[in-house]
């Protein structure tokens, strides 16, 4: 027996069955991507010794990011230690493993990826202040152009392409290095694997991301 | 080249560039609050079935207050277009992406809108019969509306183990007010605050010295009950109880400070709040000994209301406001600028709460009594 098929129903079971396939390939692509970015984990070295406060990370944190006159992702402190030696530490933030700042946020805006990145969905944030509030190293500021918490996101948007954070490529000493902790052929583990490092404020519980070598104690508060 | 030079201390740059991120508006929030503890004194004494004659009096007050709470944060709020975000997605419950427990979310989002409802529903049955009667007296149909069908003292005598149920309920939920925002001030990093222990406990006593001490005024200015010392006994002996409770957190909050950081250069920093705390516990003294003198002299309960409730205003401006003065390093202060506006704020706030003071008044028989078997 044969059943008759009309040409309308073939185009429509076509259109359905590429509808289909569209969308369980995006699933798949998101899924693995999702994945892939999970088995990452961002982190930043900063070798204080190797700082001599050019503020060229400061200048280009600011000019890719477009972070407003008088706010800060990133800035570089400058320390006299004991024997009147000056020392400059680079500080932003730290992306915390278990970021304090992300406890208090009422929407959800400000989140942790599974890649380690905290960021915050400006569309979801109301701009209360808790983040900034919570945050123990100072490195959010209110945005007065977006109205929302604003901090430093690795640069997302230029390590999603495979390039460097601003602050990495224009570190004209090294004194910033960036990578992926999960992959021990990563220059950045392969550094970590063989240097003494120091972190900030370990006290608050933050396990922050940010790995110092050379750190002074008085910059550690 | 140069770096900038800090007044002094130790200061985070984003800190130092704007170091007071709640506002003054929050402050006024805080003592918005304090219509949560009139609703809890009021669930309180209903279960127990004391204060019945000033019950209107602080369900009126308290329903007004509670209401135009969220309106301090609001105000404090950067980008307030996305607020209603909060309302339809609060993050209560920890994920992954976002661990831990938002006390904004809980108390913006869940806590306040239950609270309201049961208000609301409270105050209604509790007016409902009262509402019959001016309906009668006065013909007007909104207050047939208003009196949910409750047109006899039968109805109405019913109508109490419901409003138990919903006093128990409400009180439950209100104690998360009490102590709140000084419970959100401990998830911060501000130095002040998370080196604050006593801090819920201050706020918790604060709330109802504020409470009581505008209830007493409101007695004196309204008239609700015959003023003798009697009927006013039980506010005044609280007045008494809660200043002295706040002048003992306040000196253990003292101590506890000079305890763990007495001669570190941290120290320095709480020395930034003494002046007000020293002007909230001479004004604690006033309200604690004035009370105690009101059972010779009255009129004295004034003075201890007023001096209660400035004793709050002032230490609430010092822990909220001046706290934030403080770096986050704890190694830095700095005298912040309030931009005028902010005043403004407060006082639009305390106008609202005011306004609808005086619209709830007059809709509610405010100094009603009712006894079982006598009618109103």
């Amino acid at each position: 027996m044969t059943q008759a098929v009309s040409r309308r129903e073939v185009i429509k079971t076509m259109a359905k069955s590429a509808v289909a396939l569209t969308v369980s390939l995006a699933a798949i692509k998101s899924e693995a991507s999702s994945a892939e970015r999970g088995k990452r984990r961002w982190a930043m070295y900063f070798d204080v010794s190797k700082c001599y406060g050019c503020m060229a990370c400061v200048v280009a944190c600011a000019a890719e990011n477009n972070v407003p006159i008088g706010s800060f992702r990133t800035w570089v402190e400058r320390h006299v230690v004991g024997d009147g030696v000056i020392v400059f530490v680079p500080k932003q933030c730290n992306h915390c493993d278990n970021p304090p700042c992300v406890r208090p946020c009422p929407t959800g805006a400000t989140f942790k990826r599974d890649d380690g990145l905290v960021l915050v969905n400006d569309d979801l944030c109301i701009g209360c202040g808790a983040c900034i509030e919570a945050c123990p190293y100072g490195a959010r500021y209110a945005n007065p152009i977006k109205g929302v918490a604003d901090k430093c996101t690795f640069c997302e948007h230029r390590i999603h392409l495979g390039l460097l954070p601003a602050c990495v490529e224009t570190c004209p000493t090294g004194a910033r290095v960036f990578g992926d902790i999960s992959d021990p052929e990563s220059v950045i583990s392969r550094i970590l694997a063989k240097t003494a490092t120091q972190r900030l404020k370990l006290e608050s519980g933050a396990e922050p991301m940010i790995f110092y070598r050379d750190l002074p104690e008085v910059a550690n508060k | 080249m140069s770096y900038p030079e800090y007044t002094s201390g130790y200061w985070y740059p984003n800190n130092f560039a704007e170091p007071v991120i709640w506002m003054p508006v929050v402050f006024a929030y805080s003592l918005i609050i304090s219509g949560s503890a009139l609703l809890f004194i009021a669930y309180l004494a209903y279960m127990l079935g004391i204060m019945r004659r000033v019950m209107s009096l602080m369900l009126v007050f308290g329903l007004s207050m509670f209401l135009v709470i969220l309106l301090g944060p609001l105000a404090d709020l950067r980008a307030p277009d996305n607020a209603w975000k909060l309302m339809i997605g609060p993050r209560v419950l920890p994920s992954e992406a976002s661990p831990g427990f938002s006390l904004i979310a809980f108390q913006g989002a869940i806590a306040w809108p239950l609270v309201a409802l049961i208000s609301i529903v409270f105050t209604l049955l509790y007016f409902s019969y009262p509402l019959h009667l001016r309906y009668m007296e006065t013909g007007n149909p909104v207050y047939r509306i208003l009196s949910l069908g409750v047109s006899d003292e039968r109805k109405y005598a019913a109508l109490e183990k419901p409003l138990k149920v919903l006093a128990f309920i409400g009180s439950v939920l209100l104690i998360t007010w009490l102590v709140y925002p000084a419970t959100l001030f401990m998830q911060t990093s501000n130095f002040v605050w998370v080196n604050s222990m006593a801090l819920p406990f201050i706020f918790f006593v604060e709330e109802i010295l504020m409470d009581i001490a505008i209830i007493v005024l409101a007695i004196w200015i309204l008239k609700v009950v015959k003023l003798e010392f009697n009927s006013i006994k039980p506010f005044i002996a609280i007045i008494a109880i809660v200043s002295a409770a706040a002048i003992v957190s306040l000196l253990i909050q003292v101590g506890t400070w000079y305890f763990m950081f007495g001669g570190s250069p941290y120290y320095l920093a709480f020395t930034h709040l003494y002046g007000f705390i020293s002007l909230a516990l001479i004004l604690y003294l006033i309200a604690f000994a004035s009370s105690l003198l009101s059972a010779r002299y009255i009129s004295l309960s004034i003075v201890a209301s007023i001096a209660g409730i400035l004793g709050v205003v002032v230490s609430r401006w010092n822990f909220i406001v001046k706290a934030q003065e403080v770096s986050v390093t704890g190694l830095g202060v700095i005298e912040a600028h309030i931009p005028l506006i902010e005043y403004a704020l407060i006082a639009g706030i305390f106008a609202i709460g005011v306004f609808l003071i005086i619209v709830l008044g007059s809709v509610f028989p405010v100094g009603f009594e009712f006894k079982r078997g006598e009618g109103l």
